[in-house]
């Protein structure tokens, strides 16, 4: 089976105009201290376009990690536990056009006998 | 064609002498520890869910199945873990994500060999039914769920975006079923035979 150790996750918020600040400031009041709680670590935050648009919606990316798998699960579970989570992103995604969400792992993966 | 499936949930503080009796009065199979919001025992179809008189039973959530797709790989499956996974996608979802989820769920037996034998159906009944589908494994050992089946990168890295309430794409309620017991048979060759 593939085992897979640090897992990223990349968050891509794209933020309609004149809403970065807003959205910045959910993130770091409303997300961090609690991702930190479910064992996510912040290793990078970005801009793109990289200077912020005023007609034009700009998106913040954000690369977060976790140790593996069962830390990931960890990091699931506690999240479904917590309505706050889904209420958090309801209210960031509305100052959003679009958010994704994806899973990264090292590629090649490494192959391993069980 | 359907079948019934149900999960049993005893009162707190049943009567251990009463459980006894109904375990062996029933054809029930003990949940795990570890399986998550489906009470105590899944009754499989095989005779009634719980015969009269047992007032320690405090809830039988039963549901009728109409398959979508199932795989018998292995009609002589002898055990040892059956697992099933009662879900609600919410009313609301686009018919087309309905449709890649449940594509994406019947996929996974072949990123994940450790699944023996499967089946996918929709919850049809009854009308008060909260659930709406219904997703059984059988596999040769625990760790064939618990490692294989939980730890693949399908499972989280693709599968678990339907219901994970960070992911746009969620679909599916928050409260699930996902529960397993031992079992020396396969409930899913006489289901799909």
């Amino acid at each position: 089976m593939v085992v897979v150790g640090k897992i990223h996750i990349l968050d891509e918020l794209t933020v309609e105009p004149g809403n970065l600040a807003a959205v910045r400031r959910l993130m770091a009041e409303g997300y961090m201290a609690g991702a930190a709680e479910r064992g996510m670590t912040l290793e990078q935050t970005w801009l793109t376009p990289p200077v912020e648009l005023f007609d034009q919606p700009n998106t913040l990316v954000f690369l977060w990690s976790v140790p593996d798998a069962p830390a990931w699960w960890a990091m699931r579970g506690a999240a479904g536990r917590d309505p706050g989570v889904a209420e958090f992103w309801a209210e960031v995604d509305a100052h959003c056009v679009e958010r994704q969400r994806r899973f990264l792992v090292d590629d090649p993966p490494a192959e391993a006998e069980r | 064609m359907s079948r019934r499936l149900a999960l049993v949930t005893l009162h707190d503080g049943a009567d251990s002498g009463r459980v006894v009796e109904l375990e062996s009065a029933a054809v029930l199979g003990k949940h795990l520890p570890g399986t998550v919001g489906g009470g105590h025992y899944t009754w499989d179809g095989w005779d009634e869910p719980v015969p009269s008189g047992f007032d320690d039973v405090a809830d039988v959530d039963l549901v009728e199945l109409e398959l979508i797709d199932g795989v018998v790989a292995d009609a002589g499956f002898a055990g040892e873990i059956k697992r099933t996974l009662l879900l609600r996608v919410e009313p609301d979802s686009p018919a087309n994500s309905v449709a890649a989820f449940e594509r994406d769920l019947m996929a996974m037996p072949d990123h994940i060999p450790a699944i023996v034998n499967w089946a996918l159906s929709r919850v049809v009944g009854p009308p008060t039914t909260r659930w709406t589908h219904c997703w059984e494994q059988e596999y040769y050992t625990l760790d064939g769920l618990k490692v294989n089946y939980m730890m693949s990168p399908h499972h989280w890295g693709l599968i678990d975006g339907w219901f994970d309430p960070e992911m746009p794409r969620q679909i599916v309620d928050l409260n699930i079923a996902h529960v397993y017991h031992a079992t020396d048979r396969s409930v899913l060759a006489a289901a799909l035979g």
